[in-house]
């Protein structure tokens, strides 16, 4: 299955390679989708796909290293009512989670959206939220 | 050139109409002529096919509704008023208003404004009015609170002084900051491309030469039945920038074609959906109906430069910006519409059904719309003051050499508080300011270059005072070297030279 996490390295965290041994040790591929860091404290969101218990070991893993892990679900919604394909939202998603479909219409995928809120400030509409 | 405009040589509008009373006329939406005539030719396409429909559906800010409200026991001569606390102008008879579809609520901000009120009215919801007067003997009531619905009201009426624009220029930023626009969010260094309009299905496009769209022209507004009263404000048809202001009976219109928005950072507006037949009346309109998204060609602006005069970076045409993907400066950047082409297409689909249903008829124009008009620009006739005459020209720099006590030394005797960082040919590469001194003496720091800034805000010999400012407020700085085209230090403009000249401005 395909989910997406939000790492958080608390302060002291940050200098250590502990994704890198993740990866080494689970053997999960990860394409990582944002990261912000700096000197005190860091966030990534990743992407991965894995069976169940593989991603069970993975979180597991990050935990006993004293980062935080919380899975990303369904975060993306939009009020098909209020939505009226206009495309505001298209050109300035960051990992090109929204497209124009060959009707015209707006097409979101959940799987790529990393929450930055991008297009829920450019809806006209207010159709975009997320939650 | 021997033609007359609008002359019905091909066909006139009571064969027309005599055909879609019948229900048989041969309509087609643009994108449906538009093919048709690449497969079958413009002469045969034009003698089968009688009339075009088009549509667009985007922001179109220059909207509003007239509403009258009819009296209230006592009467009042409502002097100021408000519709979900979004103020409508009250400059007209006593129980009359307009709602303008930028106006914002002054308790919710750039979340509600005129546009949303057009909506919730014509939705049917209920809307709070509230109105203020001074009493007359005639209208002695001075303050009303109540909830009206479209239903309440005598007329309502959609009258939008620019609607459906011919076509508009997209648009990029150049910076390296996003800007939130009413073309939307732009990202910095180029980064996407946003347009507006929908190319083959754009109504002025289609007849290009205003041959029959005109005063009394029967259009689709909003979902109900409108008509064009005249050109639009900024009518602009030699350059291709073609406006119409419309007109119709609000309270026969559909929520689904009149949406409130807010435009980030920008404020409130209202989508609008517009529709026109074209009649194929002669072989000229044929041509301008048929033409394609790749024959209709806009400019890629950049909104990065804060003027009337943004300068273009290239010529495009719809077919790419349609694509999803447009090259700016030889890099493919991701390119997406602000109005929806999808719904313009159901809006010309719509008007094709009312034609071959025998359920909307065509108006011949009273008065063709004026085609030499242009668009000309407000010129500011108090003197506004320039960077070179409230800057300082006496400027004291410093080398990236330099020791740091030195340059401390110099800050307390020449009673500076910034000193630009020039090189040998004194061009400009950091900054330092008295509170990067006062830290860098505190940190044990020796040189300069450990300490200045690099990246410096400028400012040109002949920018406005108002833009300093606000670079002063956007980067919270207080201070800005003026620079040269080589980017050599000639100045240097600080908060403190902008206060004293607003403070010499009001003394007798």
């Amino acid at each position: 299955m395909k989910v997406k996490l939000r790492i958080v390295y608390p302060t002291g965290y940050v200098e250590r390679p502990i994704l890198a041994e993740a990866i080494l040790t689970t053997g999960i591929k990860m394409n990582i989708l944002e990261a912000t860091l700096d000197a005190r404290s860091g966030e990534l969101i990743a992407s991965l796909e894995a069976e169940e218990p593989e991603i069970e070991r993975l979180v597991g893993f990050l935990r006993d290293r004293g980062v935080k892990v919380e899975r990303i679900v369904g975060m993306l919604k939009v009020d098909k009512d209020r939505c009226i394909d206009c495309g505001a939202c298209v050109s300035i998603c960051p990992v090109q989670a929204i497209e124009i479909s060959e009707d015209w219409s707006v097409r979101f995928d959940e799987d790529r959206c990393v929450g930055c809120g991008a297009c829920v400030r450019a809806c006209p509409m207010k159709a975009v939220t997320l939650v | 050139m021997g033609f007359v405009r609008g002359e019905e040589s091909l066909r006139t509008y009571e064969e027309i109409n005599e055909k879609v009373r019948r229900g048989d006329a041969v309509v087609m939406t643009a994108e449906e002529f538009a093919s048709y005539v690449e497969q079958a030719g413009l002469e045969k396409a034009a003698k089968e096919v009688d009339v075009v429909t088009t549509g667009t559906f985007g922001a179109m800010c220059s909207s509003g509704a007239f509403l009258n409200f009819g009296h209230t026991e006592p009467p009042m001569k409502m002097y100021r008023c408000w519709l979900n606390d979004v103020p409508a102008y009250k400059g007209l008879a006593a129980v009359d208003a307009y709602i303008g579809a930028t106006a914002m609520s002054e308790t919710r901000g750039f979340e509600y404004g005129g546009g949303h009120v057009i909506e919730d009215l014509v939705s049917g919801r209920e809307v709070e009015l509230r109105a203020e007067a001074y009493g007359t003997d005639c209208y002695p009531r001075k303050y009303l609170e109540t909830h009206i619905t479209i239903e309440d009201l005598n007329q309502a009426v959609l009258l939008n002084p620019r609607n459906a624009y011919q076509r508009y220029v997209a648009a990029t930023n150049s910076t390296d900051r996003t800007l939130y626009t009413y073309m939307g969010t732009l990202l910095p260094h180029y980064g996407n491309v946003t347009f507006s309009g929908s190319g083959v299905l754009n109504p002025l496009c289609k007849d290009s030469g205003f041959e029959t769209i005109g005063v009394g022209t029967r259009i689709f507004l909003g979902g109900g039945v409108g008509y064009v009263i005249g050109e639009g404000t900024q009518h602009n048809p030699r350059k291709g920038f073609g406006t119409l202001m419309v007109k119709g009976d609000l309270k026969r219109m559909n929520p689904r074609y009149l949406r409130g928005a807010s435009i980030y950072r920008y404020g409130t507006t209202l989508y609008v959906g517009v529709g026109i037949p074209i009649p194929l009346i002669n072989m000229r309109v044929a041509k301008t109906a048929a033409l394609r998204d790749e024959d209709i060609w806009t400019e890629i602006v950049d909104y990065g430069v804060p003027s009337r005069n943004r300068p273009a970076i290239r010529k495009v045409n719809y077919k790419e910006l349609k694509s999803g993907r447009v090259v700016v400066n030889d890099e493919t950047v991701p390119c997406s519409p602000l109005s929806s082409i999808r719904m313009a297409r159901e809006i010309a689909e719509t008007l094709k059904k009312w034609l071959t249903e025998g359920i909307f008829f065509l108006t011949r124009p009273v008065e063709l719309l004026p085609t030499d008009t242009v668009f000309k620009p407000l010129e500011v006739k108090r003197r506004e003051p320039r960077v070179r005459e409230v800057m300082k020209a006496e400027v004291v720099t410093a080398k990236p050499t330099d020791d740091i006590r030195a340059v401390a030394k110099l800050l307390v005797n020449r009673g500076v508080d910034h000193i630009p960082i020039v090189d040998d040919k004194g061009v400009l590469v950091g900054i330092v300011t008295s509170w990067d001194l006062a830290k860098a003496l505190a940190l044990g720091k020796d040189r300069l270059m450990d300490v200045m800034t690099r990246r410096v805000v400028t400012a040109g010999l002949d920018d406005s005072i108002d833009s300093v400012v606000s670079k002063m407020s956007r980067y919270n700085i207080s201070g800005l070297p003026v620079v040269d085209d080589r980017r050599r230090v000639i100045g240097l403009i600080t908060a403190d030279d902008i206060s004293r000249r607003l403070y010499r401005r009001f003394l007798p």
